[in-house]
């Protein structure tokens, strides 16, 4: 566990998930490295706890699984953004949008003051 | 096979779909391990690429993933929530592909299943949109059970509960009576329109002003409601016109208001239209409504009379049990006041719409009762039918349960199966009740209250969908409880035979026939009864002969025959001309037909007795008659004469009494020859009985005779009166050559009502011939249905125990024992719905003794010929599965196995 890395805050999980399966159909394990390397690395994700969110969004409905055969020929469970997902994520980038900037303008404030 | 195994566990899975049972539990932990397994795999190839060693690497991989126990378990349970919430659906899903296609692969039990529920659905969805269109639904009027109706109670006086009251009554009750917000006073006339096309006869309502708006709160579409200046004495005439009348007179006309109606000679104007659909139910014919015109001091009915309707509109938050209570206070008050007429004088306060349909309620009720027996016995024979095939499924139930289907799953899927059943019979029946609706309302009786608004509606789908639901419940609930206890061991003993119902299931079997032959007898005593009642209406004595008889109604306007001579002069001409018509053997008018509905009545003193007391007065109905008029109808002359040409308005006045009047009065001495005064006992008329004629029935074919007497119509001319013409020709030859013979005699006259006597007769017994046909066929159904599920249940236990047969048969029993042993089952099984249906029908039949005529609710003949009729039934039922269990061959069936 690095100095500087963040650990990922509940609920910005599936939200991080909604968007790597937005860029295609994916594994458990290809999403790991998705968020890994869209955040640079800085984010620290234990990445167990990926696959319960996973099943948790499936059983939502916000993604659809079926197996396949990955790309080095082994049996894997796939994952993909299903209409409903797509909606969600949508509303909850918006959401960390406006959360995150709500939350920054206040820090600013507190600085200048 | 081939040398490649198949994967553990793909039989199983392939079995377990086969048999629509859930897939394994342990599916989900294998997928759960070999996702994580993937994972952890990558991962460390990826840190083996990046420099580990292949050891480092699993290690780190492992440690970046977590406590992998824990993800898995958390990943099991997030499985485990979606197949519990998928698996409901899925269930349900499998259960109707399941029960479609047994209902596919079984076409000839769905089919009787499917029609039997259609039926019994259907015929109790038609009768219950009748009757809630007749007795449940609220009148189509603002606040509708505030609209009450009042009678005089004369029933402390020896009359009826419900006499007509007079404006002495009306006016004092609507000055006196805080309970009602307002109050009017109704009734009916015939009146002559002409100016439009034909003259033409049609029925006015006179109301008080404040009935249609007040009382009724109806608004006219057009034009607007009477005002208290047109409702005093010597007003001018005003008419409010009904939707269906604009239309069928005057085309609808929108400029209609301000123009002039001729009724009865008079001008009329016109001040508004009501609104279609709202008919005032007063006068139910009646086609345009016009103000009384009268005052408490200038009115045509004072104390004492009996001539009026009243009704009013309860204020609010009164009930009426308040009014009551009330107007009971005030009947007293009116004693005192005006003994000489209010004397054991009372009110009878009732609901608008019961006291519209009182005399519908209890043939309705019953009808109801009779339809929902039939539904009864409907589901019965379906749940039998279900129950003996359940039985006969039971190795592949018993499969199932070996192969982890639980019970509750099991009677699930049973009781989708019926329920299935129970939607494609039901949504039948409700295309049957559609058409059964409109048969009803079609072929309802003549003068049935309120069967015009009468359709299938929400109200009646919900009914439908509520018998539908409980038909299903009832219909699988047995089947699905005998599934769900499963008698695994049993079926699989059996060998898969499948015939092992468990003595358990022939119980159930046994109960519900018991339960079915003891509805079908209720049904039918219930029907017998009626029968009985109907045959016994339809021999009564009339006191008249229908058969050949026309009859046809004029009303003479005061205009054009302001006096008797006018009057006596059209009517002997009509009379004449009628008589000279082909085929004609006699001619009669009278101023009442027998089983029209309404009469006249009069007080009268006996020449030589004492008067009688004030409020204690005879009455007796009177009918003017001319003299060709008993040969007409049929009359019996039992003593005397009748009126002859001779007594005329010179001649001394005459009448003939009735037999009922004769016993009554005279029962120690000749009528013949005493005089009887009708009129004001100070100026006495005294007219001399000089005949004694058989009882007509004139008020219904049922109910007590009553005193009645005809005077010569020559000595007292009416207005209103009837012909009638005996001859050889029916009334579709005769009709046009009457309309002709009274246009020769007055072109302004017009002609009501040419009809038949016999369909009076029909008419008066329309009625008891609908309810009686109705209950009969129910019965019938309910017979039929009782035998084929006995037949059904009987032969089913024979196949059952063709083994135990083959063995004694083999033991040296003879067929005729083995015939002996089913027939004695079958009987038992059938005399004890027998006593059952007797207890029952006791207790039924009594409620209906309103209905019955001449015949005693717990009629014994009946009982019993309807019971040995039900039992002789049965055992003809029987018959055909007791030979075939004394015909088993027990070498066949024993060596089967």
């Amino acid at each position: 566990m690095g100095e500087g890395n963040l650990t990922v805050l509940r609920g910005t999980l599936d939200l991080l998930i909604l968007k790597a399966l937005a860029t295609g159909e994916k594994h458990g394990y290809a999403v790991s490295e998705w968020i890994e390397a869209a955040t640079g690395g800085s984010l620290l994700l234990e990445e167990g706890t990926l696959y319960p969110a996973l099943h948790r969004l499936a059983r939502k409905r916000l993604i659809g699984a079926t197996w396949g055969v990955s790309e080095n020929n082994r049996r894997a469970k796939y994952y993909a953004l299903t209409a409903a997902g797509q909606k969600r994520l949508e509303k909850e980038t918006e959401t960390w949008r406006r959360y995150s900037d709500a939350v920054e303008k206040a820090l600013a404030e507190g600085n200048a003051g | 096979m081939s040398g490649t195994p198949l994967p553990p566990g793909d039989d199983e899975a392939r079995a377990r779909r086969a048999f629509h049972l859930p897939p394994e539990a342990g599916g989900l932990e294998d997928e759960v391990d070999e996702e994580v397994r993937f994972h952890l795999a990558r991962k460390a190839e990826r840190l083996m690429r990046e420099g580990r060693s292949e050891e480092e690497a699993h290690a780190e991989a492992l440690r970046r993933f977590g406590d992998v126990e824990k993800v898995k378990a958390r990943m099991t349970r997030e499985g485990k929530m979606k197949t519990r919430r998928l698996a409901w659906w899925d269930r349900l899903r499998q259960d109707v592909r399941y029960a479609v296609r047994q209902m596919v692969r079984n076409p000839a039990f769905t089919t009787v299943t499917v029609l039997t529920l259609a039926l019994g659905i259907g015929a109790t969805t038609s009768i219950f949109s009748v009757v809630d269109g007749i007795l449940f639904r609220p009148l189509p009027f603002p606040e509708p059970h505030q609209i009450t109706v009042v009678w005089a109670d004369m029933s402390r006086a020896g009359g009826p509960v419900d006499e007509w009251p007079n404006f002495g009554d009306f006016y004092a009750l609507k000055a006196r009576a805080h309970s009602f917000q307002a109050m009017g006073a109704w009734d009916g006339t015939p009146m002559t329109l002409t100016g439009h096309g034909d003259p033409e006869q049609i029925s006015v309502g006179l109301v008080t002003q404040g009935t249609l708006s007040k009382v009724l709160r109806v608004k006219p579409a057009l034009g607007r409601g009477f005002t208290p200046q047109e409702d005093v004495p010597g007003a001018p005439g005003v008419v409010l016109l009904t939707n269906g009348f604009w239309h069928r007179a005057l085309g609808a006309d929108p400029h209609v208001v301000g123009q002039s109606l001729t009724l009865n000679d008079e001008p009329y104007t016109i001040v508004g239209v009501l609104p279609a659909g709202s008919r005032p139910p007063l006068e139910a014919n009646a086609e345009v409504w016009t103000p009384m015109r009268v005052s408490p001091t200038n009115n045509f009915c004072g104390w004492g009379g009996a001539c009026l309707h009243v009704v009013g509109r309860l204020a609010d938050g009164v009930s009426l049990a308040d009014a009551r209570i009330e107007a009971t206070a005030l009947a007293g008050q009116l004693e005192k006041e005006h003994p000489e007429s209010n004397t054991n004088v009372g009110f009878t306060l009732r609901s608008f719409r019961d006291d519209m349909v009182k005399d519908a309620r209890t043939g309705l009720l019953a009808l109801l009762g009779a339809v929902g027996f039939v539904l009864l016995i409907a589901c019965v024979n379906v749940a039998n039918l279900l129950l003996a095939r359940g039985s006969s499924r039971s190795s592949e139930l018993g499969v199932r349960l070996a192969l982890g289907a639980g019970g509750r799953r099991l009677a699930a899927q049973l009781l989708t199966e019926s329920a299935l059943l129970c939607l494609v019979g039901g949504g039948l029946g409700l295309a049957l009740a559609r058409v059964g609706t409109a048969l009803l309302v079609r072929f309802a009786p003549p003068g049935t209250p309120r069967i015009a608004g009468v359709h299938v509606d929400g109200r009646v789908l919900g009914f439908a969908l509520a018998v539908i639901v409980l038909s299903g419940l009832l219909v699988g609930l047995v089947p699905a409880v005998r599934g769900a206890r499963g008698h695994l061991g049993a079926a699989l003993r059996d060998g898969g035979r499948g015939n092992s119902g468990g003595p358990r299931g022939m119980r159930s079997r046994n109960a519900l026939v018991s339960g079915q032959v003891a509805l079908a007898l209720i049904l039918l005593v219930g029907a017998g009864l009626l029968v009985r009642s109907f045959q016994n209406l339809r021999a009564r004595d009339l006191g008249f002969r229908p058969a050949g008889v026309v009859t046809l109604k004029l009303g003479m306007p005061q205009s054009s025959y302001p006096d008797a001579d006018a009057r006596r002069a059209f009517v002997h001409s009509v009379e004449t001309r009628l008589a000279a018509l082909p085929g004609v053997e006699a001619v009669g008018a009278t101023s009442w037909l027998p089983l029209t509905g309404f009469g006249s009545d009069t007080g009268f003193h006996i020449e030589g007795r004492p008067l009688p007391a004030r409020g204690k007065e005879h009455a007796v109905w009177f009918r003017r008659i001319t003299p060709g008029y008993p040969a007409a109808m049929g009359l019996r002359l039992e003593a005397g004469r009748w009126i002859t040409s001779a007594d005329d308005e010179t001649a001394p006045r005459v009448v003939v009494i009735n037999d009922g009047m004769a016993r009554r009065y005279f029962a120690h001495e000749n009528p013949l020859g005493q005089r009887l005064n009708l009129g004001d006992a100070e100026k006495p008329v005294w007219r001399e009985i000089v005949g004694v004629v058989a009882e007509a029935r004139y008020f219904g074919i049922r109910g007590d005779s009553r005193d009645a007497l005809y005077l010569p119509y020559d000595q007292a001319p009416s207005a209103g009166i009837f012909f009638a013409v005996r001859s050889t020709r029916g009334v579709d030859a005769l009709a046009p050559e009457i309309r002709k013979t009274v246009a020769a005699v007055d072109p302004s006259m017009a002609v009501a009502q040419i009809r038949s006597m016999e369909s009076i007769v029909a008419d008066a017994l329309g009625p008891d011939r609908f309810v009686t046909l109705l209950i009969g066929l129910f019965a019938g159904v309910a017979l039929a249905l009782a035998v084929v599920g006995l037949y059904g249940v009987v032969s089913y236990g024979v196949s059952r125990r063709l083994r135990e047969m083959g063995v004694r048969l083999a033991l040296g029993a003879e067929g005729s024992d083995i015939r002996g042993l089913v027939l004695g089952q079958s009987l038992r099984l059938v005399g004890l719905g027998l006593v059952l249906g007797v207890g029952g029908a006791l207790i039924v039949t009594r409620m209906m003794s309103k209905l019955l005529f001449g015949v005693s609710a717990a009629d014994p003949w009946i009982f019993g010929g309807v019971a040995l009729l039900l039992a002789a039934v049965a055992l003809a039922a029987s018959v055909v599965p007791a030979a075939r269990a004394s015909r088993v061959d027990p070498v066949r069936v024993l060596g089967s196995d």
